[in-house]
C-alpha cells in the first residue's frame, strides 16, 4: 500500500478533535523582578480559585520536538515550557487520549513535521470511543512502572517491559481501532482479549499492582497467548498496513 | 489443525525423478546413509516454507537448471520438471496441494498466507548447532551471538525477512558510505534500532525458559543470563571523536550462576572455565528449546531435526528426545538420523501408528527410499508370501521387542541384549507377579492395621472389635476381595497366554529351529500372529496399569531416564554387547559407586571373555581424565579381584601395566596401586635409551593371596 492511501484511512476514522484552547504552550511575560515569570504561575498567583489552570490536576504533557516525541499522562503540577505543551481536556478520557498520542500510528501519520505544535494536534485524526478501559488500564500499568526503581521482573527490566510489551499493546489496540474492517476480514483481534488477560490496578497497593502488573506480563508471554500470537499474525496478514508504520521509527 | 500429507520431490537435490513420501499427516522418523538424499528433504522443507518470503522469480530459480543457484538434480533434463509439492491435511481429511517449482507457485499469495504462518510456527535444528560450542571454548568470554549468526538466526524472522537476511544486509554497512543528514543514511540507522530492538525484545523471555529447561528438564543447577550489546554502525571509535564507519556486530554475552554453591561470587563471568560438554550441551539446547518455544502458533507446525543430536551418547540423545516429545508434541516431528543404532532405539520407543518411517540409501547416486515396515508388518507380509521361515524369524523380533519395551518402558537400558525369549519371559511374569504382590502388600500395610486384627479377617463380624478396626477390616476385605478377582482375571489370561507363547517358542520363534528338519507349517504361524497380537494387548494393558486393581494405590513401574549408569542387579541374565554396555557405559560413569559397580558387574565378571583388543579399548576409555580420577581404594579391592581372575598373555599383561601406571598419575589417590608394587606386579623401569617401559612382574605365588 502507498504511504498516502494509508494515511487516508486513518484520517477517514476521524471523529474528534481537541480544540485550540485545550492545548497549552508556553507564554513568558518579562518581569522586572524575575526576569521570566511564567504566565500560568501568574494567572494562578492573580486567581487562586481557578482549578481550570493548566499547571493542576490530570493532564498530558508533550515534547513539542518531533524528535523527542514523547506524550505523557500526570497528575504533577506543571507547566508548559519552550519546548512542553500541555493538553487539558475534559471532553475525552486523557489515558486513552495519550496512549493514542504515543502510539506508532500517530508518530506515522505525524510524517516528516518536525515540530507538534498546538494546531497540528487539534487536526490530528482521533477518535472518540466508549470503551476506553483496556487503554486506561495499559496507561495505569505504564505509568505505574515508570514510577518503580526496581524492576518487577528478574530476566525484564521495566523499561523492557513497557516498550515491548505494554506500548507495543497500545500500538495493536490503535491499529485494530483505525483499519477495524481489514483486522475484521483476517480474523485478528485484540480488544477482545484485552477484556480477558488485562486486570485494572486501580484501587490497589503498590504490591498488589506489582504483582498484578507482573502476572500480566508474564501471561501476555505465554506461548498459547491469543495477543502474542495475534501481534505476529497481525504482521503476516496486513504487512501492507502494518509494515509501513511499525518500522517508521 | 493441519499437517503434512505428502511431501513430493521431483528433481530437487539428490531425488531424481518423482518420489512421494505419504507422512499421512504422522510425524516421521527417517533413517538415511550419507549421501542417500536425507539432507536434502531438510533443504525441500526449508525452501518450500521460505519461499512464503520471496517473489516469483527469486523462488523459480531454484528450478531453473540454467541458473547458477538452481537446485535441481543433477541427472534431471533439460526441460525436465523439477518442483516441490506440499499436500496438507487439516483436521476433516480435507487435502491441499501447494507447489514451488518453475511455473507454479502458490506459498507466497498475499491473500493466503499459511505458509508464511507455518514457517513462523515451525523450526528446523541441525546438527551443526551442538557441534559448534566447541567454536568459544577459548576467548575471555562466551558471546553467543558467534553460534547465532551461524545456527540460529536463519530461522528466526523480522516481519518479511529472516533475521538472517537483515543480519547479512546491515553487516555490509553502506558503501560508499553516505552523508549522515541523509535519509538513506538515517534509513540505515533505523534498520539496526529494529534489529537490535529484536533481541532486546526476544532476551528476556528466552532466558526465562531457557532456564526452566535447564532446572526443569536438564536438572541442571544453574542459571544463565545473557547481556546484550547493540549492534551499531558508524559509531565512535573509542577515545576519540572519529567514527569508524562500519557494522558492529552485537554481543550475546553468557554468564552462569551457579545455584548449588557456597561460594560467595556464584557469577561465573568466564564461563568456558567451568562448563564441561554436557554442561555446554544442556545450555545450547535449552536455549533453542526456548525459541521453539517462542515460536508462533499456526495451523501447521512442523519440527525437522536433523541429527541434531548425533554428537550426544545414547541415553542423552533419549533423554532430549524425552524432553522434545514432552513440550513440543503439537508439532508435526520430523526426525532424520543417518545413525542406524539410534533408528533402531527410536522405532522401538515410538508409537508406531502415530509415525511413519523411511529408510533411504544411495543406489548407484540415486535415491532408494523404503517405507520401513515394523518387524510385525514384516512378518505379517512374508506369511502372506508364504515364506515361514524368514516370518517366523520377524514374529520372534516382535515377540522379543514387545517383552523388552514392557520391562524397560524408557528404554533405559535400550541396547542390551537379553540371552533369549525364555528368559524374557520369565522376566516379564515375574515382573507383573512382583507389581501383583506390591499392590497385595499395600492393601494393608498402609491401612496401618494390626497383625492380630488381620488375623481376624474371615470372620470378625462377630467378634469384639473396635468399631474403626471393623470399619478398617470391612474395607480391606473388600477391597481384598476386588484384588483376587483381578488377580484370578489375570492369572487366567497369563497362563494362557503364556503357555501358548511357550509352545510355539520353541516351535516358530526359535532363532536356532531347523526349519528344514520340520518344516513349519502355515496354521502355526497364523496362530503366532494372533497370539503376538494378544500378547501386545494384554502387556500395554498391564502397562498402563488399566485392568490393575486399585490403581489409586498407584505402585510405580519404572519410570526416569535419571540414573542412566544403573546397573540391574540380576545382570547375569543378559548378555554383554560389548560396544553398547561396555564401551558406551564407560563414559556415562559419573562417580565413583558406579564405576565400582561397573567393574565388578561388568568388568570382574567377564574379564576373562575379552579379547585383547577389547581389552585394550577398555583400558583406553578407563584412561580418560574424566574416568580415572573416579578410581578410589574401592575401587582397587576390585581392580585386585579382576587382576586375579584371567589369565594374562604378554600384551595383555602390558596393557595392564600401563593402565595401572596412568593410575599412579591419578591425582586423588596413590595407594591403589602399592598392593600391586609390594607384590612386584608393577614396576618401572628405564631402558638403555633412557625411555621409560614398565616392567610388569606376573609370578604366581604373588597373585595369589
Amino acid at each position: 500500500l502507498e504511504k498516502n492511501e494509508i494515511l487516508k484511512k486513518i484520517k477517514d476514522k476521524k471523529n474528534f478533535s481537541l480544540y485550540q484552547d485545550e492545548i497549552f504552550k508556553n507564554i513568558t511575560i518579562l518581569d522586572k523582578e524575575y526576569k521570566v515569570f511564567k504566565y500560568y504561575i501568574k494567572k494562578y498567583i492573580e486567581n487562586k480559585t481557578n482549578n481550570s489552570s493548566a499547571i493542576f490536576g490530570e493532564k498530558i504533557v508533550y515534547n513539542t520536538l518531533k524528535k523527542d516525541f514523547a506524550f505523557a499522562y500526570t497528575n504533577v503540577i506543571s507547566y508548559p515550557s519552550k519546548t512542553v505543551n500541555i493538553i487539558k481536556s475534559k471532553r475525552i478520557n486523557l489515558k486513552y487520549l495519550v496512549a493514542i498520542l504515543n502510539s506508532k500510528l500517530i508518530y506515522f501519520y505525524l510524517s516528516d513535521r518536525r515540530i507538534i505544535s498546538p494546531k497540528l494536534i487539534t487536526s490530528l485524526p482521533l477518535q472518540q470511543i466508549k470503551d476506553t478501559e483496556p487503554f486506561e488500564i495499559l496507561v495505569d500499568y505504564i505509568v505505574f512502572l515508570k514510577n518503580l526503581d526496581k524492576d518487577i521482573d528478574k530476566y525484564a527490566s521495566n523499561e523492557n517491559i513497557i516498550k515491548y510489551h505494554f506500548e507495543e499493546l497500545i500500538d495493536a489496540l490503535v491499529y485494530e481501532l483505525y483499519f477495524k474492517e481489514e483486522f475484521q476480514e483476517k480474523n485478528i483481534e485484540f480488544f477482545k482479549y484485552t477484556k480477558k488477560y488485562l486486570k485494572s490496578i486501580k484501587n490497589l497497593n503498590d504490591n498488589e499492582k506489582k504483582d498484578t502488573v507482573r502476572k500480566v506480563y508474564l501471561l501476555l508471554n505465554e506461548q498459547e497467548n491469543k495477543i502474542r500470537n495475534n501481534l505476529e499474525l497481525m504482521t503476516i496478514r496486513l504487512k501492507d498496513l502494518i509494515l509501513p508504520i511499525k518500522r517508521n521509527i | 489443525v493441519k499437517s503434512i500429507n505428502k511431501l513430493i520431490l521431483e528433481n530437487f537435490k539428490f531425488f531424481n525423478g518423482i518420489e512421494k513420501f505419504n507422512f499421512n499427516g504422522k510425524n516421521v522418523l527417517i533413517y538415511g546413509e550419507n549421501g542417500s538424499g536425507k539432507s536434502s528433504i531438510y533443504w525441500a522443507l526449508y525452501t518450500f516454507f521460505q519461499s512464503s518470503l520471496k517473489d516469483d522469480d527469486e523462488i523459480k530459480k531454484y528450478f531453473d537448471n540454467s541458473n547458477s543457484q538452481n537446485l535441481v538434480n543433477r541427472f534431471a533434463k533439460k526441460d525436465d520438471n523439477s518442483r516441490i509439492t506440499l499436500q496438507l491435511i487439516d483436521n476433516n481429511k480435507k487435502t491441499e496441494d501447494l507447489t514451488i517449482s518453475k511455473t507454479l507457485i502458490n506459498t507466497n499469495i498475499v491473500i493466503d498466507t499459511q505458509i508464511e504462518e507455518a514457517m513462523k510456527a515451525s523450526d528446523f535444528i541441525n546438527y551443526r548447532l551442538l557441534s559448534r560450542l566447541y567454536d568459544f571454548r577459548n576467548p575471555e568470554s562466551i558471546d553467543l551471538f558467534e553460534i547465532f549468526e551461524k545456527e540460529v538466526i536463519d530461522y528466526l524472522y523480522l516481519d518479511d525477512k529472516t533475521v538472517g537476511e537483515v543480519w547479512k544486509e546491515l553487516k555490509q554497512g553502506l558503501n560508499p558510505k553516505p552523508r549522515m543528514t541523509s535519509s538513506s543514511y538515517k534509513d540505515f540507522g533505523n534498520r539496526i534500532t529494529l534489529f537490535n530492538e529484536y533481541f532486546e525484545k526476544l532476551i528476556p523471555s528466552l532466558l526465562k525458559d531457557t532456564n526452566q529447561f535447564l532446572k526443569n528438564d536438564f536438572q541442571e543447577e544453574m542459571e544463565i543470563n545473557i547481556a546484550y550489546h547493540k549492534a551499531t554502525y558508524n559509531d565512535f571509535i573509542e577515545n576519540t571523536k572519529k567514527r569508524n564507519s562500519r557494522t558492529i556486530a552485537p554481543k550475546l554475552l553468557l554468564t552462569v550462576e551457579l545455584l548449588n554453591n557456597d561460594l560467595e561470587d556464584k557469577i561465573v563471568h568466564k564461563p568456558h572455565t567451568f562448563l564441561n560438554e554436557a554442561k555446554l550441551t544442556a545450555i545450547s539446547l535449552s536455549l533453542r528449546f526456548s525459541i521453539l518455544k517462542s515460536r508462533l502458533i499456526a495451523d501447521l507446525k512442523v519440527l525437522v531435526l536433523d541429527d541434531l543430536l548425533i554428537s550426544l551418547d545414547m541415553s542423552y540423545r533419549i533423554e532430549v528426545i524425552n524432553i522434545l516429545l514432552k513440550h513440543f508434541d503439537n508439532f508435526q516431528l520430523i526426525i532424520m538420523t543417518h545413525d542406524k543404532g539410534f533408528y533402531q532405539l527410536l522405532r522401538r520407543k515410538i508409537n508406531h501408528s502415530q509415525w511413519e518411517m523411511y529408510e533411504l540409501y544411495n543406489k548407484d547416486n540415486k535415491q532408494c527410499v523404503k517405507k520401513a515396515d515394523t518387524n510385525f508388518d514384516r512378518a505379517k507380509k512374508l506369511f502372506e508370501d508364504r515364506n515361514y521361515e524368514a516370518s517366523a524369524n520377524f514374529l520372534r523380533k516382535e515377540t522379543e521387542e514387545i517383552l523388552k519395551h514392557y520391562l524397560d518402558p524408557n528404554l533405559k537400558y535400550i541396547n542390551r541384549e537379553f540371552i533369549n525369549l525364555e528368559a524374557l519371559i520369565k522376566k516379564v511374569k515375574q515382573e507383573i507377579e512382583e507389581d501383583y504382590i506390591k499392590v497385595f502388600d499395600k492393601l494393608f500395610r498402609d491401612r496401618n492395621i494390626n497383625s492380630e486384627a488381620i488375623s481376624k479377617i474371615g470372620n470378625f463380624e462377630n467378634i469384639e472389635l473396635e468399631q474403626d478396626v471393623k470399619q478398617q477390616l470391612y474395607q480391606a476385605r473388600g477391597d481384598l476381595f476386588k484384588f483376587f478377582i483381578e488377580y484370578h482375571k489375570y492369572k487366567d489370561s497369563e497362563i494362557k497366554i503364556f503357555n501358548e507363547l511357550k509352545e510355539i517358542k520353541d516351535r516358530v520363534l526359535n532363532p536356532s529351529s531347523h526349519y528344514s528338519e520340520a518344516p513349519i507349517f502355515k496354521k502355526e504361524i497364523e496362530d503366532a500372529i494372533k497370539l503376538i497380537d494378544r500378547l501386545r494387548e494384554f502387556l500395554k494393558d498391564k502397562e498402563s496399569n488399566k485392568s490393575m486393581p486399585l490403581s489409586e494405590l498407584n505402585f510405580s513401574k519404572k519410570n526416569g531416564l535419571k540414573e542412566n549408569t544403573e546397573i540391574p542387579e540380576n545382570l547375569n541374565e543378559f548378555v554383554i554387547n560389548f560396544i553398547d554396555d561396555v564401551l558406551d557405559k564407560i563414559i556415562e560413569i559419573k562417580t565413583s559407586e558406579e564405576l565400582d559397580v561397573f567393574l565388578e558387574k561388568i568388568i570382574l565378571i567377564n574379564i576373562s571373555n575379552f579379547s585383547q583388543e577389547e581389552f585394550n579399548q577398555i583400558m583406553e576409555k578407563f584412561k580418560k581424565p574424566n574416568v580415572i580420577h573416579l578410581f578410589i581404594n574401592s575401587s582397587a579391592v576390585i581392580l585386585k579381584k579382576i587382576f586375579q581372575n584371567t589369565e594374562w598373555s604378554l600384551n595383555e599383561r602390558t596393557l595392564w601395566c600401563n593402565f595401572l601406571e596412568s593410575l599412579r598419575n591419578n591425582p586423588i589417590d596413590n595407594n591403589i596401586f602399592e598392593w600391586f608394587e609390594n607384590r612386584n606386579c608393577l614396576k618401572i623401569d628405564y631402558d638403555h635409551n633412557d625411555s621409560r617401559y614398565i616392567h610388569c612382574n606376573f609370578l604366581d605365588d604373588e597373585i595369589s593371596f
